[in-house]
């Protein structure tokens, strides 16, 4: 029988992990950002009303504003008298549905793809990274405008099209992660035993690349947000009524003089959990990576 | 160098040519019919079979393919469906108005970035260097049309400072820029400060120093020279989302370039004028990317290219 060696660093798991200033940062931000989805998934629930129903006569009431049945509105209502706080915070879900669906496919996707072309190289390589190559020197966002100005206009389109303009961002980096893993010791070793390539890939390769890969995905997810609400905004994503931010923003560009409220509000809210996620991103860079090579 | 430039060269073709394949099958295999809507809601049937075959849209996918291609590499890009003149004359037309807005924003962005860098790495970890930190994420994470709408209702309508779309003057051209720049102001700020306080421990810095120079002349002279390496990297990097940003900036400022071209001819379904523009934007950006790979052989003797 063979002696089972630990490949891990003693110690290490000895000490929590809020035990350090950085594993510290990490658990405020993951609480905060933890606090921000919850927000946004509870939307039914914070806000009880239908953020869809429309009050022709107390259209354009400006933040704060008492309605008729007792509510106050407190970021205003739109043009056809729908609260817009109910449109904001509905609008979270979707825009955290799109982005961690899309990062998700793409990420899960795009690192098989890397996996295979880098493991098993030869024709393979050749065809993934070269299609790769195109993906990332083709301008992301055109790409999503060419293809949504031709799909019909849905979640899930918009989903599939997000999702189509990443997936090479993680090719690239599992490609590279793997080309030095499939040359180390242990890789050689599990092979010499008898380990199926399967088993290789699953139990030794992924393991070890999977923390650069953690961390460009959760910094895609604000980029994401950001993707999809420019295509609503262009008319090309999340089609109407659905409330997202980008039709809210697009739809309140025409009431500038008379409702600034309209398209401010949601973009505040917009950045701000961008920046949450921004946030997160760096401080779990910072506590998987000190060394900060990614 | 030469023939990393011939190679390179080569490879910016396949590029190309992948980007207009790419283009031909999203805009070709997918539905919509640009017969129909070139005729909109009242045309019969008849009328759309006879402006299917004065399109050549009759012909089988593969030769449509082959017609597309020998007319692309002979650079006869077809007529706009709805403007009736030559769809490459039409892209080359609203290329100047991009190309202002873009260069006026890297102008901006590099302007902005190394003053807001320097400042904030004078005092790593003082109150300013977080505050500038802070703005800079909050830059990076604000939606650049919001962040136009946003400049609109303060300049314009509120302080009647600048106005609010079209392109004209040099006032015209500062709402849009500034818009454009802001994420890219935000990126590179965090990249600037970082690499002064890296570099401003080294030992190139502490001679400079112990030369007797000032701190700015030795941050100028010698630090920012250092700087321009990640910088241009950053640069090249971001190219594809400075496309992205432009095409979404001329939408909220009405600004006459290429972007808002490109989301008006997919509206219309005017196919030559989309593939001409987005092989157009294609060929500008492979070859800026050209561009900042050669200009870092120049910014660094040590890298050589063979």
């Amino acid at each position: 029988m063979m002696p089972s060696v630990s490949l891990g660093s003693p110690g290490v798991s000895a000490r929590r992990w809020t035990a350090t200033p950085r594993g510290r940062r990490l658990l405020r931000m993951g609480v905060l950002l933890i606090a921000v989805t919850i927000a946004g998934l509870g939307a039914p629930v914070l806000v009880p009303y239908d953020p869809l129903v429309q009050r022709l006569e107390q259209h354009l009431l400006p933040p704060g504003t008492r309605l008729s049945d007792g509510q106050i509105a407190w970021l205003g209502t739109d043009q056809l008298g729908r609260d817009l706080g109910g449109q904001v915070v509905h609008g979270a879900r979707i825009s955290m549905l799109v982005a961690s669906s899309t990062v998700v496919l793409a990420g899960v996707s795009g690192t098989a793809l890397g996996l295979c072309a880098g493991y098993y190289g030869g024709t393979v390589d050749t065809v993934i990274m070269r299609l790769a190559d195109l993906q990332l020197s083709f301008p992301a966002l055109l790409l999503a405008i060419l293809i949504a100005a031709i799909l019909e206009p849905s979640v899930l389109n918009v989903i599939l099209i997000l999702s189509v303009i990443r997936w090479a961002v993680f090719t690239r980096l599992a490609y590279g992660s793997v080309l030095s893993l499939r040359e180390r010791q242990f890789v050689e070793a599990a092979l010499a035993q008898g380990a199926t390539h399967a088993r290789v890939i699953w139990a030794h390769i992924l393991p070890n690349m999977l923390t650069p890969i953690i961390i460009v995905a959760t910094l895609q997810v604000g980029t994401q947000m950001l993707a999809e609400a420019a295509l609503s905004f262009l008319g090309l994503g999340i089609p109407r009524p659905l409330p997202s931010w980008g039709v809210t923003i697009s739809e309140g560009r025409e009431y500038l003089d008379n409702a600034w409220w309209i398209a401010t509000m949601p973009g505040l809210f917009l950045t701000f959990v961008v920046m949450t996620v921004g946030w997160f991103g760096d401080a779990l860079r910072d506590y998987l990576d000190p060394r900060g090579r990614y | 160098m030469l023939g990393f430039l011939a190679r390179r060269l080569l490879a910016a073709l396949v590029v190309v040519w992948g980007a207009l394949t790419v283009i031909f099958v999203i805009v070709r295999v997918l539905p919509g019919d640009p017969a129909a809507v070139l005729l909109g809601t009242y045309a019969t049937p008849q009328l759309i079979a006879e402006q299917r075959q004065r399109l050549g849209l009759n012909q089988p996918r593969p030769v449509q393919y082959v017609l597309f291609m020998r007319q692309a590499v002979l650079g006869d890009w077809g007529r706009s469906y709805y403007e009736g003149s030559g769809a490459m004359r039409l892209v080359l037309g609203r290329f100047p108005a991009t190309a202002e807005l873009a260069l006026a924003s890297l102008a901006l962005t590099v302007g902005a970035s190394l003053g807001l860098g320097s400042l904030a790495a004078r005092r790593p970890h003082s109150g300013l260097d977080r505050a500038i930190e802070t703005v800079s994420l909050a830059a990076q994470a604000a939606p650049n049309f919001w962040l136009g709408l946003v400049g609109i209702l303060i300049f314009s309508r509120d302080l009647k400072w600048l106005p609010s779309f079209g392109r004209g003057g040099l006032w015209h051209l500062v709402l849009p820029s500034v818009t454009l720049s802001v994420q890219f102001i935000g990126l590179l700020t965090r990249l600037v400060r970082a690499g002064i306080v890296e570099m401003a421990g080294q030992d190139f810095a502490r001679t400079a120093r112990a030369k007797g120079l000032t701190e700015l002349r030795v941050l100028v002279r010698h630090i920012y020279r250092n700087m321009l390496i990640p910088v241009v990297t950053m640069i090249g990097l971001q190219l594809g989302t400075l496309v992205g940003g432009v095409v979404v900036t001329e939408t909220v400022f009405a600004w006459p370039g290429l972007g808002r071209l490109i989301v008006t001819a997919i509206e219309n379904r005017d196919y030559p004028l989309v593939q001409a523009a987005v092989a157009f934007t294609a060929m500008i950006f492979v070859l800026t990317n050209l561009a900042v790979d050669a200009a870092y052989a120049c910014l660094d003797p040590r890298i050589r290219y063979r």
